[in-house]
């Protein structure tokens, strides 16, 4: 039969493989290579892939306001020119730059409070996603490489941890510090799918199979006597890359129903958000997006006003979507950013840095929804109830993934904590 | 062994000239394969004759049993390769093996490491080595990571030993005098920011082999001997190094303040502190004093902030000779270059050296460490060493079948010819024993600590009693003199009034009879009465006074007395006190003792459980292929009985039918059937005991191999580095060969040979020549390299040695243009000899021969031509690529083993 199809009278490449991890399990190699769409029946697949936890992070890079968005302060010296509009939660208000995203307010939870004490955007950023104080000469993961790797399952055969971002490039992030290169980002610039996924079109599928086929015997008989840890994971390496070429539709964005692009938008952000749709729902653990451009100084309300307009629909439609499909009750989704904006209007009519009092927005997985934590006075300046910085969102993060965020990760010997030890969750937003 | 901080270095013999005949002999070599060296005439002499060479050292420790199994020496093809590998940082050639495995000297081994440490890729290796190690291939920012590499390139070519290299570049600052080394050096301090915690922890990491990381904020949680004292001696060196530059459009140097401490507070404990410059767990270095008026040899400028101002003592600098003259830096380079060789350090990993991770063999790396020292620190007459010991050269395989050795009884003369389950429970008794040991100590540590501990706590106690007690003292002594003073002053003014009243008697008595001399003069009887008056008041103010003066000489003596009291009771406390110490420090130091028996049986115990484990294995391994064997042979026999019954009754039945009515044989054939059932039983059984045994067999070999993997004495599975990489594919492909030919056109097109007078040709030219055709294959080969390093190395910053496999170097492999195309026949390459080649085993060996470097097996042979056969003769190209791509994407290339 598929004698027929190739030269080298391969099995169908598929069942090849099988054969294959069937062979190295038989030989004692451990179940760490079992899975790979392993599963006894579709349905069930479907109903576990369900369950597995996720995590979506927008970013709105450059350090949005908290004033404009999430904590609005109408009618105040600092609340600037935009009205506060009213939720699908009573009582709660957001500003009336997110009309879409007020209709979701039910599902969704603001943390008000937050002092991280960084008016860099590096320093912001990195406390903000690794949950850590930069310290020289000390390189901490990511949330995406953390998260990745404490949700690792062998069944996983597209990667952990991708980073859409809005410009171009691709290749592999150096984020994930002592966590290895196996959990740093994935980059998907612009949305393209990732780097060499796709076969040069001078290359027949015969030949990859046939040539598969003998360095799996090769590595067979390698392994007959020389077995590591690391051979098998060489060896696996080239498995995940044919399952990736095989599955190089899940980063195909345009394979989206028209209809979807247009309900999210034809610009570069939505068009990500429906990648990201895709991705969470192809099991992939982490994803982010990035949206840019929010560090304005002067000329600021106009600026904001487009670009909070821009994430407005994308993002209500992304969380309507996922809640309708099912996704949202394990997917943890949470729009942060390096610090907000200075409360003060500066000369130029613009807000600068601010790191003493300002808002994310989360929901989801674990996540109570309609919850509002903590509070800042009248003019927004100062925070006037349970203050939290960016180690306890960490934790809280991991918390509502149901990762125990006091444990470690042994790493060559060493006990490593997830995340900074000197903080904890946010217990009550949590379920 | 050291004896001055920089003795050793000053040895005239460091650089030595290679012998004569030597010379010609490798020149001869080296033309065949290619290249000349840049640097012949530094090479240094092989090893110092005063004590036995290292690798005969490292030899005999093994032999005492540093490592429980001595493993088989590996075979010709896997020490080509790995040596190769190991001192070019590229598989060898075919020609290379072919000559290799021709040379019939005993001692080829050595010539043929010595040929490669004589090869240009030698150097560009090590260079490479030292780079990754030293930057971790942290991204460019202050210094081009160009000039670094050639500044180390130029290093490695003068063999600059290992510590004045470490030197170097710690003093480096990067300005561009005359006699400062070039920029590049600067390179190490100036891209890490010339931070001082940074700097702190990568000479921890790098030099000492202590990640002292997490004592920046707090004494180690988990590792008892990592204090945050420690760290901030060691910072203390470097709290005074910024980066300096003043127009962030010029280049960074590197700069020193003259003053400034390594001051901290842990965050645990709120004990704060402040170091004195000092190496991990030693103590502080003598500084010298420094007059304020003389604290800068170049003076900060406020004027002109271009200038980099330069301290008259450098606290950097102050580091370099306690340094690189200490032991822990000598053990932690012979540890770690040991480990750049045998994929795994004698500690590991390399950079937790502590009592809780002790060396796997501390005889060992004492002796690594005392022959790097004894080698000057010349790294590549060290690593010559290993790749001669017993260690490098054992064989990453299994020992003899034991199916092989079970046939074999234990002897006298040969007790290990098959460990036997006596001496395997033999071990597992005396580790048993040790653990019992270890227990016991431990608790006795633990009784000790009990009793130390209230002890200390008293002590502690009397010594805060004893403090408020001396400052009981202080304040009674205050007041005492209060009163002293008071009283001393109350005798004065008490005096100065007894002064008063005998001069206003005098004048009273003098007014009175002036006015009884004198009549008629009122105004004398006045001043009489206002004398006399006077006189009463100075009475009465002198009787106050006494009064003052008699109570505060009271309470003068009170407090003199309240002073006694306090001093006494302070006295007696103290010594109390110092009493409660000396019994605290008794405890102590029996707690001490305690300590230290715990940690020798702890070590002792961990070594005798590892013995006992593997003896274990072994003797598993041997009993599982003993029963395997014997399982086998029961079902052959059962299988020879019941073939001998079957005929037997086949032929009965054929005389039966001959003889129906033979009631003895009728019987017989009863007899017969029922015993070739039972046969037939006894195969069943047979059959299920020797696949059972043979299963067991396969766990036990997978035991063993895994064993055998993590034994630190026989060299690891290692992946290739992504240079190692690179350059082995291309090598492999015959790439390197196109692109060295390619660079020879080049260069001869524009540097044609000049005629000579002896009409030979002009050997200047020709090593010229052969150096410039290297330099300009090397820049061919640079993208592919950078290309390779992108995917296949680890995170900037972090140790380089941990393996990763991830789709994307996989799709790489699969998809992109560069892998491929040098599969695919072009001129001069592989490929194209091998489309060439017509009969399939021929293509086959020279195909396995280049890219594994050993013959193809008899299946490997019959699998590879099967594939060329089974595809139309049109396709050859095709088949070739296709075999050539699975053979370098193989696990087999990439590790070394």
């Amino acid at each position: 039969m598929s004698s027929l199809l190739h030269a080298c009278h391969s099995a169908d490449h598929l069942i090849g493989r099988r054969q294959f991890f069937g062979a190295m399990t038989r030989a004692g190699a451990g179940a760490a290579i079992a899975g790979l769409g392993s599963f006894a029946s579709p349905a069930m697949a479907e109903a576990l892939a369900k369950q597995q936890k996720r995590m979506l992070v927008i970013r709105l890079a450059g350090g949005v306001s908290q004033l404009e968005t999430w904590d609005p302060k109408p009618r105040t010296t600092t609340g600037g020119p935009f009205r506060a509009i009213p939720t699908s939660v009573p009582g709660i208000h957001l500003s009336e730059l997110l009309p879409q995203t007020a209709k979701q307010m039910h599902r969704l939870s603001l943390i008000r409070s937050i002092n991280t004490h960084e008016d860099d955007h590096g320093k912001g950023h990195h406390l903000m996603l690794t949950g850590r104080v930069q310290t020289p000469g000390q390189a901490w993961p990511e949330l995406g490489a953390v998260v990745a790797k404490a949700l690792d399952s062998p069944d996983r055969s597209l990667p952990g941890h991708i980073v859409i971002t809005p410009g171009g490039g691709g290749g592999r992030n150096a984020d994930s510090a002592y966590l290895g290169p196996k959990y740093a980002s994935l980059v998907l610039g612009n949305g393209q799918p990732p780097q060499y996924t796709e076969r040069p079109a001078s290359l027949a599928e015969n030949a990859s199979v046939c040539a598969n086929d003998l360095r799996r015997s090769l590595d067979q008989r390698f392994a007959l006597r020389r077995r590591t840890a690391e051979t098998e994971a060489y060896t696996q390496s080239f498995e995940q890359a044919r399952e990736l070429m095989a599955r190089r539709s899940a980063f195909d964005v345009t394979q989206e129903p028209a209809a979807d692009h247009e309900r999210y938008g034809s610009h570069d952000f939505g068009r990500h958000c429906l990648l990201a749709r895709r991705l969470i729902e192809q099991g992939v653990t982490f994803v982010q997006v990035t949206h840019s451009n929010y560090d304005t100084h002067n000329e600021y309300f106009n600026f904001h006003f487009e670009q909070v307009g821009e994430f407005d629909r994308p993002f209500a439609t992304l969380i309507d979507d996922l809640a309708q499909r099912g996704l949202l009750d394990h997917t943890l989704v949470v729009v942060l950013s390096e610090f907000g904006r200075t409360p003060h209007i500066n000369h130029l009519y613009g807000r600068d840095h601010w790191s003493k009092a300002w808002s994310i927005a989360l929901a989801g997985a674990g996540i109570q929804p309609g919850a509002v934590i903590g509070k800042t006075n009248n003019l927004g300046t100062e925070v006037i109830e349970r203050e939290v910085d960016g180690g306890h969102l960490f934790h809280t993060y991991l918390a509502a993934l149901g990762v125990k965020s006091t444990s470690n990760f042994t790493i060559a010997g060493q006990k490593l904590p997830l995340a900074d030890p000197a903080f904890e969750p946010i217990h009550e937003l949590l379920m | 062994m050291i004896t001055s901080a920089c003795g050793p270095h000053q040895s005239p013999s460091r650089h030595r000239h290679l012998h004569r005949a030597a010379a010609i002999q490798w020149l001869a070599v080296t033309i065949l394969l290619w290249c000349p060296p840049s640097q012949a005439a530094n090479r240094p002499e092989s090893t110092a004759p005063a004590s036995p060479p290292l690798r005969d050292q490292i030899n005999s420790l093994l032999a005492r049993g540093v490592a429980t199994m001595p493993p088989e020496k590996c075979d010709d093809e896997t020490f080509i390769r790995r040596s190769s590998l190991d001192f070019r940082g590229l598989t060898p050639s075919a020609s290379e093996i072919h000559s290799f495995l021709a040379d019939s000297r005993p001692d080829k081994r050595v010539h043929l490491v010595d040929t490669f440490i004589a090869d240009p890729h030698h150097e560009r290796h090590l260079a490479t080595v030292l780079d990754v190690m030293l930057m971790e291939r942290r991204p460019e920012k202050h210094v081009k990571t160009a000039e670094w590499k050639a500044w180390l390139r130029q290093k490695v070519a003068n063999r600059t030993p290992w510590d004045q290299l470490v030197q170097q570049i710690l003093s480096a600052e990067g300005t561009e005098n005359a006699d400062a080394p070039p920029r590049g050096a600067a390179r190490w301090i100036l891209d890490r920011e010339a931070e001082p915690n940074t700097l702190t922890r990568d000479t921890a990491r790098l030099f000492l082999g202590m990640d002292l990381a997490c004592a920046q904020c707090h004494d180690h949680p988990r590792i008892a001997d990592y204090w945050q004292r420690d760290y901030h001696g060691l910072l203390a060196f470097f709290t005074r190094t910024f980066l300096f530059q003043p127009d962030p459009a010029k280049p960074a140097f590197v700069a020193e303040r003259a003053e400034g401490e390594a001051t901290f507070t842990s965050v645990f404990t709120q004990v704060a502190g402040q170091a004195r410059p000092s190496l991990p767990q030693g103590k502080p270095i003598d500084e010298p004093t420094v007059a304020t008026a003389n604290l800068w040899s170049v003076p900060p400028d406020e004027k002109n902030p271009s200038t980099r101002p330069v301290p008259t003592h450098s606290r950097k600098k102050a580091l370099l000779n306690p340094l690189t003259s200490s032991r822990d830096f000598a053990v932690n380079a012979a540890n770690r270059f040991w480990a750049a060789l045998l994929g795994r350090g004698i500690i590991d990993p390399v950079d937790l050296r502590h009592s809780a991770n002790p060396p796997a063999a501390d005889a060992l790396l004492d002796a690594l460490a005392d022959g790097l020292v004894t080698l000057q620190y010349n790294l590549s007459a060290f690593w010559r060493e290993i790749a001669l010991s017993q260690a490098y050269q054992a064989s990453y395989d299994l020992p003899p079948s034991p199916a092989t050795s079970a046939a074999t009884p234990n002897t006298d003369e040969n007790p290990n010819a098959a460990p036997s389950a006596a001496a395997a429970a033999a071990a597992t008794a005396a580790a048993t024993a040790a653990t019992e040991a270890e227990r016991t100590a431990r608790d006795a540590e633990s009784k000790a600590r009990e009793v130390w501990e209230p002890l200390q706590l008293t002590a502690q106690k009397l010594d805060a009693e004893a403090s408020a007690a001396t400052k009981a003292v202080t304040e009674a002594r205050n007041l005492a003199e209060a009163a002293a003073a008071a009283a001393a002053q109350a005798a004065r003014d008490l005096a100065a009034q007894t002064a008063l009243i005998p001069v206003l008697e005098a004048a009273a008595r003098q007014c009175a009879e002036a006015a009884q001399t004198v009549l008629d003069a009122p105004e004398l009887n006045e001043a009489s009465t206002l004398i006399q008056a006077r006189l009463a008041t100075a009475r009465q103010e002198h009787e106050t006074l006494a009064g003052t003066a008699a109570s505060q000489e009271a309470e003068h003596t009170a407090k003199t007395t309240a002073l006694a009291a306090a001093t006494e009771k302070a006295a007696a406390i103290t010594r109390q006190a110092a009493a409660a110490h000396t019994v605290a420090q008794t405890a102590w130091e029996t707690t001490a003792s305690a300590a230290e028996t715990a940690r020798t049986t702890r070590d002792n115990a961990r070594r005798l459980n590892r013995d006992a484990a593997r003896a274990n294995t072994m003797a598993a391994w041997h009993t599982a292929a003993r029963q395997e064997k014997a399982a086998a042979s029961r079902l052959q026999t059962a299988e020879i009985t019941a073939r001998t019954l079957a005929s037997t009754t086949a032929s009965l039945e054929t005389a039966t039918t001959s003889l129906p009515n033979d009631k003895e044989l009728a019987a017989v054939l009863t007899r017969l059937k029922t015993r070739q059932s039972a046969a037939n039983t006894t195969i069943e059984i047979s059959r299920t005991e020797a696949t059972t045994a043979s299963s067991a067999a396969t766990t036990a070999t997978e035991s063993m191999v895994s064993s055998l993997a993590d034994s630190f004495a026989i060299a690891r599975l290692t992946p290739l580095t992504p240079e190692q990489l690179c350059w082995s594919i291309l090598q492999a492909t015959g790439t390197l060969d196109q692109l060295h030919t390619q660079s020879a056109r080049e260069w001869d097109e524009k540097n044609p040979a000049p005629a000579t007078e002896t009409n030979g040709p002009d050997p200047t030219h020709i090593t010229t020549r052969t150096q410039a055709i290297h330099t300009l294959t090397e820049e061919k080969v640079r993208p592919h390299e950078e290309q390779f390093v992108r995917l296949f190395s680890n995170g900037p910053g972090s140790p380089q040695t941990d393996f990763f496999a991830t789709s994307d170097q996989a799709l790489y492999f699969e998809n992109a243009g560069s892998v491929r195309l040098w599969t695919m026949p072009s001129s001069g390459n592989l490929a194209e000899k091998l489309v060439s080649t017509t009969e399939p085993a021929t293509l086959t060996a020279t195909l396995w021969l280049a890219l594994l470097n050993r013959p193809p097996s008899q299946e490997e042979i019959g699998q590879a031509t099967h594939l060329i056969t089974s595809r139309p003769a049109g396709e050859k190209a095709a088949v070739v690529s296709d075999l050539m791509w699975a053979l370098l994407t193989s696990a087999e290339f990439r590790f070394k083993h």
